[in-house]
């Protein structure tokens, strides 16, 4: 039986694999939350739910991600949070262990701007990401 | 022909039913992963304070042991020199560990700041709060107001989150909403915190208790008598 530990890595190995998408964030890419002095912009992940689902056959793990990205401008944080679309909508993951049926964006995340510790306006654009996978 | 019309809408208002019931599930399970802030040290479900009543029955106990008197919720009490016992510190599993202080309930009650802020200043009190805590207690900012005369140290964003049902008419929709105004910085962080999500787990981990809430408001409703009034029409074609 494998965890949610593997797919967190396939989406960081598939966002790594688009070069216009590495290329353009300066910061990195992190779990949960960016360290202080990270430069804008930068992706963060987050695991949000990850149910296991037995049938006969047996298990399915359906998780969901958060995949966004923190910029200084409006316009930069949609560019990215585009790029990321198109890097993982309707992609095929590669999980350790485990089978990807699926792998989607299926909201938008309803975040504004913000202001950060250094009083920079900052934006948060990205979305809600199901994937399903076979143990 | 049968008139399905009554047994329709009781087949309707049954599954309505069986809706809310799984909205109230998601609830309870949003209630349940709800982050809700740390002010004490250690195991987050060991310790609380004691009532005034418990106060008052431990004071002659504690008058014979020769310990300093307490100076918990009473105001008229003067408030001791040195750090003394805070008393006996009470193991609960309860879930509702943030017992308030009833110097901070009295403060609810008249609805501002607790009296005497310094009250907290010993050496026991400190052990058992962190310094978020203490500024918590103190500062009363925190307190969430669960009853006319009960309250909680924390708490809000979990006790206030409820099911708003769905009604017969068109479209059902249940919702479950968490109205604090900073419930969606917990669901979906910031820059400067990173996102506790407790509504989006709560619906996705209820899945099976929702089917399954449907599925007996579906059997239930499909149970409803039949219309026993009908007839049969028979048509020849030539």
């Amino acid at each position: 039986m494998s965890t949610s530990a593997p797919i967190k890595r396939a989406i960081v190995q598939k966002l790594r694999a688009t070069p216009a998408l590495v290329a353009a964030i300066a910061g990195g890419i992190h779990e949960g939350i960016a360290p202080r002095k990270v430069e804008y912009p930068f992706i963060v992940y987050q695991l949000v739910s990850s149910p296991y689902v037995y049938d006969w056959t047996g298990a399915m793990l359906q998780t969901t991600f958060d995949v966004y990205t923190f910029a200084v401008n409006p316009v930069e944080a949609n560019n990215l949070d585009a790029l990321i679309t198109g890097a993982l909508n309707e992609a095929v993951l590669s999980v350790d262990g485990q089978t990807n049926l699926l792998c989607r964006r299926v909201a938008d995340l309803p975040t504004g701007p913000d202001v950060d510790a250094a009083g920079r306006r900052i934006y948060q654009v990205g979305g809600s990401y199901a994937i399903w996978t076979e143990q | 022909m049968l008139d399905f019309g009554s047994w329709g809408e009781a087949v309707k208002a049954s599954l309505v039913s069986g809706l809310n019931a799984a909205a109230q599930e998601v609830e309870r399970a949003a209630k349940e992963k709800a982050p809700v802030r740390r002010i004490f040290r250690g195991r987050r479900r060991s310790i609380r304070f004691k009532t005034a009543a418990e106060v008052e029955a431990d004071r002659p106990f504690i008058a014979q042991l020769g310990l300093a008197p307490q100076f918990l919720a009473l105001p008229s009490m003067r408030r001791p020199r040195r750090a003394s016992s805070f008393g006996r510190v009470y193991s609960t599993q309860s879930s509702d560990i943030n017992r308030a202080y009833p110097g901070m309930r009295a403060a609810a009650m008249r609805g501002g700041q607790p009296t005497s802020p310094g009250r907290l200043r010993s050496a026991a009190a400190s052990n058992l709060l962190t310094g978020r805590g203490r500024y918590e207690v103190s500062s009363g900012r925190a307190f969430f107001r669960t009853g006319p005369n009960s309250g909680t140290v924390g708490g809000r964003l979990r006790g206030e989150i409820y099911t708003e049902p769905a009604s017969t008419g068109g479209v059902a929709v249940a919702r479950v909403i968490s109205p604090t105004p900073y419930a969606k910085y917990q669901e979906f962080g910031t820059r400067r915190h990173p996102a506790q999500p407790f509504l989006r787990p709560a619906l996705a981990e209820s899945q099976n208790a929702i089917s399954a809430r449907m599925r007996e408001a579906l059997a239930e409703g499909v149970k409803s008598p039949l219309p026993s009034s009908g007839h049969i029409v028979v048509t020849v074609k030539a």
